[in-house]
């Protein structure tokens, strides 16, 4: 719409003016047209001279404006168009919002996303903070974790239940070791955030610098184009009028070479200024690939102080650009003025070759000369004044052409604007954006928090509570369940005992019994060897040379044999029915014994006559020549014989012992000695003696061996 | 009983045996010498004397061995040793 009125506009500005000047461009950027409120385009066709009709002309033109101006206020974007549209909008409008609030506070923050440039200015105010305040998004992360701290120990009243003091406690640590770990991933996201926020400031500081180098280029340059432009305007309006002047094209030289100079440090300033940029924008957008350093608050300001770089860079560069156009345009019409000159120079000297205008001064022209000339004027002027008429005729056509063209450019121009502006809003836009989300989120996470911690009190308070009436129930069922059980397992373990004392008590026993068996079988054996050891000495008796010699007496080994009996009765008995003899004296062996019966019997026979009342030597001699005449009578006897005792004689007794002890029967020797009478018996009474002491202590010793041997088998099975 | 260097019950006749014999030897001898004794100084060396004292010799011999055999219990028990059995 605003193309059509433009070109309006043009028309009508340029009209009254003949040429075409540069600065007219300049005026039609910002046409002058009056959209709603101008009264010489109403918008209603209706027009009488009528009162009545008069008032509802100013009150639809009332309500027109005013419905206009409440669209401004509401839609932010008409009102950039009008005031670039319309004059003096933007006054009227900045006096208008003097009375009424902000949009935003009316409609409030749910639709401010739709218009970000809103809070144009606060950004641009921030953008210039930044320096100041690098440190706070630091600030900021550092405080975080000492908000959140608390929140996840927020339920604090958990730690009254006593119950659970073990599992609160465990609890507790697990969350501390979270808090440490989140503490150092912080830490972590701190250190990476300070290291980006620092190459952030870095590089917006060079970025800055060598932008700020390059848009002072580029203002110095556009100066210097512009002086130099107005200088060869000048010239050749000078040159125009009254022909060049050296100084001035002097002039026009070094300043163009100036322009040269400041336009090649200008491409070197703008190359440079936008490679930093691109440095600023790779670290911009590595900043943001970063997972841990994406919500960095100095991402979106970095961003936007990239975005306002590069649209001052920009807007610097279409300042340039303008200039150069300029000068072009100024150019291009000395190229042509310049052409004509030649042109016409040309055809004087294809009419009057000869002729050399301005050659010679001083010469008066010929009347042939002079004709021609005035011929040739003559015609000149008649082709001139054809050509201006055709060239009047022209005028029109080249008018709407260039002014078509004019307008394709001033469109091009007003298009890359308005694509430029487009572009930093909407990057202002997304940088707003992304603002507003991080401190939505910051909120809403703060919010959420806060819930979350609320809920979590709230949840562990009922929690507690059921814990603690489920605790009572289960205690209830669990004592008595484990009394039941408890009672159960006593009787049990009371059986068991009773059981494991029982059979306790008979391995005890067996024990005991087996302890006294081996005692009585050692008790049994050691009296075996004294048994044994008396009856050696009993048998054996002493080394010695004469029977006396060879008697041992048996009081140690008896003494030894009741120590080993243990004070058993039947020992003891045994060993005091021991004759003393024995004991002091000792007993003969049995080979002494059967050695000395050969005497014995020998005596015995020599004086078998003689009884024990004695006799005469007479009966002596007989009783000897008896027995010297009597051969052996032994006559062996079995123990079922019947036994005469007249029949027995000293001979028959005698050699029946004999044959006894031969045979080793010491007792049945005995026995038969012991019938002797008389004599004999006297004789042989010293050797019965000892013989029966002799039988006595083997006895009791048999008997004691018996004993051990009965009291050893005894504790063998 | 026999106490050690106590003869032996069957020792007993032998030893009266000897005793016997010496106090008969020691009685002939000294009948002969009593008989050579009076026969140098009273009958004049006559041979007799001699005959004589060793005949009573002899004879004093055998009659005391005759009283020694004949009462054992004397022989036997003498003083000392029925004071002995009293004793036990």
């Amino acid at each position: 719409m605003w193309r059509a009125s433009h070109k309006l506009s043009v028309i009508q500005n340029v009209r009254p003016r003949p040429a075409l000047r540069p600065s007219c461009r300049r005026l039609s950027i910002r046409p002058p047209l009056r959209n709603a409120d101008n009264p010489n385009y109403p918008p209603m066709p209706g027009k009488s001279g009528d009162q009545g009709l008069l008032k509802k002309f100013f009150a639809l033109v009332g309500m027109g404006v005013g419905g206009a101006l409440a669209y401004t206020w509401y839609e932010p974007e008409f009102r950039t168009k009008v005031e670039m549209n319309v004059l003096f909008a933007r006054e009227v409008l900045h006096f208008i919002d003097k009375f009424i609030p902000p949009r935003s506070q009316v409609l409030g923050d749910k639709e401010l996303p739709k218009i970000p440039w809103l809070a144009g200015p606060q950004s641009n105010e921030e953008k210039k903070k930044t320096p100041v305040d690098i440190q706070a998004p630091s600030k900021l992360v550092v405080a975080k974790p000492v908000d959140t701290s608390p929140s996840p120990v927020a339920p604090g009243k958990d730690a009254e239940e006593k119950a659970a003091a073990a599992k609160e406690k465990e609890k507790q640590q697990l969350k501390a070791e979270m808090k440490a770990e989140q503490q150092r991933k912080e830490k972590d996201e701190l250190a990476q955030n300070q290291a980006l926020e620092l190459i952030l400031v870095n590089v917006t500081e060079d970025a800055s610098a060598v932008v700020a180098l390059a848009i002072s280029a580029m203002e110095d340059a556009v100066e210097v184009t512009a002086k130099h432009t107005q200088q060869l305007k000048q010239a050749m309006d000078d040159a125009l009028e009254a022909g060049a002047e050296e100084k001035e094209w002097e002039a026009l030289t070094t300043a163009h070479q100036v322009k040269t100079k400041a336009l090649q440090a200008v491409e070197s300033a703008s190359q440079k200024a936008r490679q930093q940029l691109e440095k600023l924008k790779m670290t911009v957008a590595d900043g943001k690939k970063d997972a841990v350093t994406k919500k960095n608050k100095l991402i979106a300001e970095t961003e936007k102080q990239l975005s306002m770089l590069n649209y001052n860079l920009s807007s610097a560069e279409g300042q340039l650009n303008k200039a150069l156009s300029e000068g072009r345009i100024i150019t291009e019409f000395r190229d042509l003025v310049k052409k004509g000159q030649q042109q016409f120079k040309q055809e004087l000297e294809s009419i009057r070759p000869d002729v050399q205008i301005g050659g010679r001064s001083g010469d008066k022209m010929t009347e042939d000369e002079l004709n021609s000339l005035i011929a040739h004027a003559h015609k000149r002027i008649s082709q001139l004044q054809r050509q201006l008429a055709s060239q009047q005729a022209r005028y029109q056509h080249d008018l709407q052409l260039a002014l078509a063209k004019q307008c394709e450019e001033d469109g091009q121009l007003a298009a890359e604007k308005v694509v430029m502006e487009q572009r930093r809003l909407q990057e202002e836009f997304q940088m707003e954006k992304a603002k507003w989300d991080y401190q939505a989120n910051e909120q809403m996470e703060k919010e959420m928090r806060r819930q979350l911690a609320r809920q979590a009190a709230a949840h562990s308070d009922h929690l507690a509570d059921v814990l603690k009436v489920q605790e009572g129930e289960l205690r209830k069922t669990c004592m008595m369940e484990c009394d039941g059980k408890v009672l159960d397992e006593r009787e049990r373990m009371r059986s068991e005992i009773v059981l494991w004392i029982a059979r306790m008590e008979g391995i005890e026993h067996a024990l005991e019994s087996r302890a006294d068996l081996e005692k009585q079988a050692r008790k049994a054996q050691e009296l075996w060897l004294a048994c044994q050891a008396l009856m050696t000495s009993l048998v054996e008796g002493q080394s010695g040379m004469t029977d006396e010699e060879k008697m041992k007496p048996l009081h140690n080994e008896v003494t030894a044999v009741a120590w080993a009996g243990n004070d058993h009765p039947f020992v003891n008995t045994i060993t005091d029915t021991l004759p003393a003899t024995a004991l002091e004296r000792g007993v003969q062996t049995e080979e002494s014994l059967v050695t000395r019966f050969e005497k014995v019997r020998r005596m015995c026979r020599r004086v078998a006559l003689i009884d024990e009342r004695g006799g005469s030597l007479f009966k002596y001699f007989l009783s000897y020549a008896q027995s010297l005449f009597v051969f052996t009578m032994a006559k062996p006897l079995t123990d079922s014989d019947q036994i005469d005792p007249e029949d027995l004689n000293t001979f028959r007794l005698v050699d029946n012992a004999q044959y006894c002890l031969a045979r080793g029967d010491l007792e049945q020797a005995l026995r038969y000695m012991n019938q002797l009478r008389g004599m004999p018996r006297a004789i042989a009474s010293d050797w019965i003696a000892e013989v029966r002491l002799y039988l006595e202590a083997k006895q009791a010793t048999n008997a004691l061996l018996a004993h051990a041997s009965a009291s050893g088998l005894g504790s063998l099975f | 009983m026999a106490a050690p260097g106590k003869v032996r019950s069957e020792d007993e006749l032998g030893m009266k045996w000897d005793r016997c014999l010496s106090d008969t030897g020691i009685k002939i001898a000294s009948g002969i010498g009593l008989g050579i004794v009076f026969s140098v100084i009273f009958f004049r060396r006559r041979p007799w004397p001699v005959a004589f004292g060793s005949g009573v010799g002899i004879g004093m011999g055998y009659a005391n061995c005759q009283h020694d055999f004949a009462s054992p219990q004397l022989m036997f028990g003498q003083l000392k040793k029925i004071e002995k059995k009293a004793s036990q």
